[in-house]
């Protein structure tokens, strides 16, 4: 990285910039299709494998039954998938992509953290079904990519 | 803050894109620095001073200065 940075800045051939962001652009869409293959087999795994009349999209997870071996498998994938990739990835990305990505993250667990407690009054108050896990994660990731996509289009 | 980075990407006749591929950076990240919409890190600012040999204050207008010196 620090060599191709090097010769970029002192490279006087035209277009070597162009060229540059081009294959920058081509790797950064190639680590967006590996996390999106990546989701796909885990979640096709989830859905082959749980077993009962529950369903994760519905937060009736007391319902789900699923092999302890494939439970381990799909956990360790989550934190790969959730966790260990996107940190590998911001290593790669500009500061801005990175600036924009830690703030649209900390806001969705801020809306966790705050969702819980509002939910739940509002479910005491019988306004609202209790509040369950998969729609705290769900208030989560819709609040953390509906800011990325906002602080993506105002940058 | 404000920048003449576009300024002095004219004078070079160099597009978002050249820029931001010579910086190692997005051509998004070239137009948010520009637009002042974005401050870029001490270490990009190091690195668009050495591509375009001037100094970061020469780039990179230090609008608390005036008040500092008061």
């Amino acid at each position: 990285m620090m060599n191709m940075r090097k010769m970029t800045m002192t490279d006087t051939r035209d277009n070597i910039g162009e060229q540059n962001l081009r294959k920058r652009n081509r790797r950064t869409l190639s680590w967006i299709a590996i996390g999106l293959i990546f989701g796909l087999i885990v979640g096709f795994i989830l859905g082959f494998y749980e077993e009962g009349e529950g369903n994760f999209l519905t937060g009736d997870i007391a319902n789900i039954s699923l092999d302890p071996a494939i439970a381990i498998l799909i956990a360790i994938a989550f934190i790969i998938g959730l966790v260990i990739y996107p940190l590998y990835t911001l290593k790669h990305v500009d500061e801005l992509e990175v600036h924009i990505n830690a703030n649209a993250a900390a806001f969705g667990g801020l809306a966790m953290l705050v969702g819980f407690p509002v939910w739940q009054v509002l479910a005491v108050g019988g306004l609202l079904p209790d509040p369950t896990a998969i729609g705290l994660f769900a208030i989560g990731f819709v609040v953390s990519m509906g800011l990325y996509i906002w602080f993506k289009i105002r940058a | 803050m404000k920048n003449r980075l576009k300024v002095l990407r004219a004078e070079r006749d160099w597009s978002q894109a050249e820029l931001a591929g010579r910086l190692d950076v997005s051509r998004q990240a070239v137009n948010a620095i520009e637009t002042g919409k974005y401050d870029p890190s001490l270490p990009l600012a190091f690195r668009i001073a050495r591509l375009f040999e001037q100094a970061i204050e020469e780039i990179f207008d230090d609008e608390y200065a005036e008040n500092d010196n008061d």
